[in-house]
Order: C-alpha cells, then structure tokens, then sequence
C-alpha cells in the first residue's frame, strides 16, 4: 500500500505481465527436468527389440538428438503455436489429443466441483448455525477425515459397493461410441440435453456419476470447513444481529442476510482449489478410466513421451495460471483494497 | 524505535497477501478443535510409530513373506486382513507400509527443510533482484498442482524411497520457502538486527545467530501441515506406480493392484491398506490442527491457513498445498 494504489486497469495489466515469467518457469522447469533424467521415449517404447543404429535413427528422426537448446526453442515454439509437438509414441499431434481429451476431463471437474458445492456449503452452513453441537462436530470431521482418504481409494470403495455389489453405477469408463450423443461440446451430458437425447444423457450420467460424487466429495470436505468458518464469522456480525432485532425469523436471517455473505470469500477459495482439483482428477481418472487429460499424462509419462507430457503439463499450467489470474482479477475488481 | 523514520521508510518489506486479514480472522477464532479429539489424533500416530517400529514382533509374517501362504484368502484367524493374488499377507503388509509411510514422510520433509530453509533464509535476507527471482520461482511451483509436479518428478527420477522422497519434497519446497522468507523480512526489521549490524555483524553471523532461531519455530507448524500431506502423496505416487520398488510394502501400491481384485469381489486387499492411509493421516492432521492452536499466533495462522485452506484438498493425495494462503504478513 505504500506505492500508489493503481487503477484497476493497470492493475491487471501488472498481473498479466506477472504470468509471463511464471508460464516460463513452469515450461522451463519441466523441460529440464525431462531432459535431465535419465529413461527416454524411444528405449521405453522399442525396448532392446531395435539395434543401437535404428534407435538412433528414430532419435534423429524426432529430434532428441539435437542440442537441448534448440530441443528447447522448438518446445517453446511449438506452445506458441499451440500444437504442443508431436507425441512420440503414437505420432498424434499433442494438442490434437488435448483438444479431444479435454472435455472429458472439464465435465468430470465441473460435475465434481458442482456436488463439492452441494456437499460443502450444505454441511457447512449447518455446521456453523448450530457451532459447538455433535452436528458442528460431524461437520468438521466429516472434513478432516474426507481429506485423509486417498481419493482413489475412495473411488475402488465406491465402485466395489456401488458398482460391483449392487449394479447401480458402471465401475469405469465414459458411455460407449454408439450410444454417443451428437458432438457439440465434448461434454456428453451437456450434448445430450442439447440434442434431446435422452437415453443418451441417463447412460453418460451413470459414467459420470462415481468419479464426480469420489472427486466432489473430497473438494466438499474443504468447502465445508470454509464455509463453516465464515458462516459462524457473519452470524456475529452487527447488521445480522440487527436483522434478528427486526424480529425476522431466524431461518430467515440465516438464508437472507448471513448465508450469501458468507459465500463470498468461499467462491474466492473455491476458485483457489482449481490446481488442487486437476491434480485430484488424474487420480480419478485413472481409477476410473475415465477417458480425460489426467489418465492420459499418467499413459504419457510411463512411456516417458516427452512431447506429450511436456504438452498436457504445459496446458495444465495455463489452466491453472489462467484461473487463478481470472480469481485475482475479479477479487480486485470486488475489493479495492487489493490491488497493491 | 530509535531508527529514523527515513530509514525505515525504505526497508519497509512488501507487503504479501493473498487474501485480506478479514478472511483469515475467523480461522483464527473459529480453527479450535476439542482437546480430546487432538489427543485421540495423538493417540493414534503413536500407535502407527509403534507399529512402524515394532513390526516384526507384532505379527509372524513380513510384508514379503509369501510361502506356505494361500492366495487371495478371506480375512479368517491365521490372516486377520485376508491375503493377496500373490500370496501376501495383507495385516503384514499394512504394518510394514507404516514403516515406509513414515520413512519417507520424514525423509521428505527432511529434504524440503534442508532446501527451503536456507533458501528462504538467504531471499529473505539479501531481499532485491535474487530475492524476487526465487519467490518468482518459487510461485510458479507453488501456483502448480502439487501431485502432478511430485509424479512428474518422480517418473523421471525412477522408483526407490529416496526418490519418491525427493520428488515429495518438490511439492514442500516452496512451502517452507515462503514462509521462512516472510518471516525473515519482518524479523530483519527489528531492532535487534539494527543493532547487530550497527555493531558490524557480517551477514552470515546475523543471519544464523540473530534471525535464524527466530524463524526457525515457524518449521514445527509447517511440518504438521506437510506431514499428514506427504503420506497422501506417497500413496498417490504408489497407485501411479513411480512410488517404491515392488514388493517392499507401500500402501498406495498395494491399492493399485487390489483395484485389479475388485471386479470379484475381493475387498479386503483393498480396504485395509486405504483405512490405514485414513486413520495414519487423520491422526497427523489432529496433531497438526492441535499444534496450530497452542504454537504463538502469528505462527498459528501460517499454520492454520495452511491446515485448513491449503492442507485439507488433498484429493488423494497430494494436491494438498494448494491455495496461496501460506503467508506470513509482516
């Protein structure tokens, strides 16, 4: 606060700039440390089967044998481009596979973070309204101990009850290519509501259904203890005990003048966990199958592909620099007192 | 106090916040946790060090035993916790993955500390162009999913425990760094650093005599926040298959083969080791939240937000360190 308190606009501008070097050491950072390791794609992917000369040949022919400088540069232009290179192992274009494995991954996110909601400010909100109870207890427990679980041991637990014990739910995968809705968007539920294909919408909920309540549970436990922290914090504030004076009820005052207070720092924190629900949902997705970005790096890296988990990493980081640069943005925008 | 105002005009430290003190207060109000449950939390890390220690006295078979030993065995007297598809005893199994748990826990914090540490140390001393290049840095990791960052390390180091170690540590790392840098530039402002340099102190000696013990207290209320955190992360590591060398018991990778058994219905292979990953952290969190609430209070809100913002979305495993709130105002 000391310099001078900029306008909004040269605030974002700051920022934007700030996420120029960030994006950069990401990039840098995992090119080095695939470069550095030992392992490389060719090896892993033809093994002893190919003599020395060809495996060089191939090397030579992807250009793993150039220096690491100029593997850099083309690395660094080929995300400027946005074609993330080419991926070694099936010869794809990198941001061919992103662009058909994203809206898979982006469904299963916004599905997991739309039931975390439900889960986290439902819990948390009864939590707080009734502080110090077995109810608040429950609550915060319910929190800790969500968090403690592993999340792919959450989703094996699900799909052995759910899935191998009472048939309710698939145990993995996303709705078969048949059965697909027409290509909209990518997300098959958003597809099928948009085309009307109801037999179509039943079935990629039933996929959709256990990697989004495993992963929406687990962003739930955080949700709740955050709203319960906040909701108890506004229920003490001088304009909610004005409203109680008022004589409005009390169910009233909780849903009308508390609880959308009490949201708003939740949003910011919600916003804030996007990294955290990337990182959860490559979990998932592999426990799942589930057909996304995530169980196509964990696919990427144990073939040490180097273009295609430099690529997904890459996207990555911009999703999650992007989203937090959006937060940051918007918070500014609501409270002035940020822009430092 | 005696400074002229001038002087501390210009050494005023940036100001580093992510989110406005009204948001963090009630943490701070609202964070405590009945003391019996801390001590149940307590209770419960014990008996996993106990366990860790003493498992070969506990039970008759190692985690590696497999002879005389039938396969895929329902949980009955002679194996409590059922038995695998490669005729592992699941209850040894599950003792001597706490073994590893907390081995590579510590060594991984132990890693993170020796890197952090001095690097916040020397930024937050030194301050100016290095100081801003390596919290620069330091962000960019931090701002990245940690889970992703640890396997893509980890892919790329090999399996082993000092690997998965050091790949755990890469998450931690910036975490220490933050908030001993932070602190650094509020305890550089005091006057008793004033006073060493006015006494012509060389940097180092002011550094690890004078600001180095007073920092160093922040360490207890990260590592319990780490803690809990790097167990999640190991077991993620182990289901990917980049956490240790088959077949020294690790529970993550133990959940990676049972998911194979639950199509028929197996459950034990799968169950138990996940519970132990549940009861291990959850006792380490309680420990932590109860650390959080009896270290001073300016420490206790690094900690808190940590725990409780940053800490608690670990999905499965690792992404805990997430959301900028780790700061230490000054």
């Amino acid at each position: 606060m000391s310099r001078r308190s900029g306008s909004l606009r040269t605030y974002v501008i700051t920022r934007l700039f700030l996420t120029i070097p960030m994006l950069l050491i990401l990039l840098t950072f995992v090119f080095v440390i695939l470069r550095v390791a030992p392992g490389d794609p060719i090896s892993a992917a033809y093994g002893q089967r190919l003599p020395p000369e060809q495996i060089a040949e191939v090397r030579h022919h992807l250009g793993l044998d150039r220096p690491l400088i100029v593997q850099y540069g083309s690395y660094l232009a080929s995300v400027a481009h946005g074609d993330f290179g080419q991926s070694v192992i099936t010869q794809q274009s990198v941001g061919a596979i992103i662009k058909a494995r994203f809206p898979a991954t982006l469904e299963l996110t916004l599905a997991a973070m739309m039931i975390a909601i439900i889960v986290g400010v439902g819990l948390g909100s009864v939590a707080g309204r009734y502080r110090d109870t077995p109810v608040d207890l429950g609550g915060r427990l319910f929190g800790i101990v969500i968090y403690a679980a592993p999340i792919f041991w959450l989703g094996m637990m699900f799909q052995l009850l759910f899935a191998v014990k009472l048939h309710i739910f698939p145990t993995g995968g996303r709705i078969a290519a048949f059965a697909q809705p027409r290509h909209i968007t990518g997300l098959y539920t958003l597809d099928s509501l948009l085309t009307g294909n109801w037999s179509s919408l039943w079935t990629s909920l039933r996929y959709l259904a256990l990697p989004a309540i495993t992963l929406g549970l687990v962003i739930g436990g955080v949700l709740v203890r955050l709203v319960r922290v906040h909701m108890l914090q506004t229920l003490q504030a001088d304009y909610v005990e004005a409203a109680r004076a008022r004589g409005i009820p009390e169910w009233r005052v909780v849903m009308r003048h508390a609880f959308r207070n009490a949201l708003i720092p939740v949003i910011t924190v919600t916003g804030l966990q996007f990294a955290a629900l990337l990182g959860g949902a490559v979990l998932t997705e592999t426990t799942f199958t589930w057909p996304g970005l995530g169980s196509q790096l964990v696919d990427y890296l144990s073939g040490r592909d180097y273009p295609g988990v430099q690529g997904i990493v890459t996207f990555f980081a911009f999703l999650v620099i992007g989203v937090s640069l959006l937060i940051d943005i918007l918070n500014a925008y609501v409270d002035p007192r940020i822009r430092y | 106090m005696s400074t002229p105002a001038s002087a501390t005009e210009t050494r005023r430290p940036p100001r580093v916040r992510v989110l406005p003190e009204r948001w963090l207060r009630p943490w701070r109000e609202a964070g405590r946790f009945p003391r019996s449950i801390v001590w149940a939390g307590a209770g419960i890390t014990a008996v996993f060090v106990f366990v860790a220690i003493f498992a070969p006295l506990i039970w008759r078979y190692s985690g590696t035993d497999y002879q005389n030993i039938p396969r895929l065995a329902a949980p009955s007297a002679a194996h409590p916790f059922g038995t695998t598809s490669i005729s592992f005893d699941v209850f040894a199994r599950v003792l001597y993955g706490a073994r590893l748990a907390l081995e590579v826990m510590l060594l991984s914090v132990a890693i993170s500390i020796a890197i952090g540490l001095p690097l916040g140390l020397y930024a937050g001393y030194r301050g100016g162009w290095r100081d801003r290049g390596l919290v620069l840095i330091m962000d960019s990791l931090y701002a990245f999913p940690g889970l992703l960052l640890a396997i893509v390390v980890a892919a790329f180091l090999g399996r082993g425990i000092f690997n998965a170690s050091a790949a755990i540590s890469v998450v931690y790392i910036p975490q220490y760094f933050r908030v001993i840098r932070n602190h650094v530039v509020s305890v550089r402002e005091e006057v008793f650093v004033d006073a060493a340099q006015a006494l012509g102190a060389r940097p180092r000696t002011i550094v690890w005599r004078y600001i180095f013990f007073n920092v160093v207290q922040s360490i207890p209320v990260i590592f319990s926040i780490n803690a809990a955190d790097a167990v999640l992360t190991l077991a993620g590591l182990g289901f990917l298959g980049y956490g240790v060398n088959p077949p020294t018991p690790e529970w993550g990778q133990d959940l990676s083969r049972a998911i194979h058994d639950l199509a028929s219905g197996v459950w034990w292979t799968a169950l138990f080791p996940g519970l132990a990953i549940v009861f291990l952290t959850t006792g380490l969190t309680l420990v932590g939240e109860g650390l959080n609430d009896i270290i001073n209070p300016l420490l206790r809100r690094v900690g808190m937000t940590g725990t409780s913002l940053i800490g608690t979305v670990a999905p499965g495993g690792a992404v805990a360190g997430e959301s900028k709130v780790l700061e230490v105002e000054p």
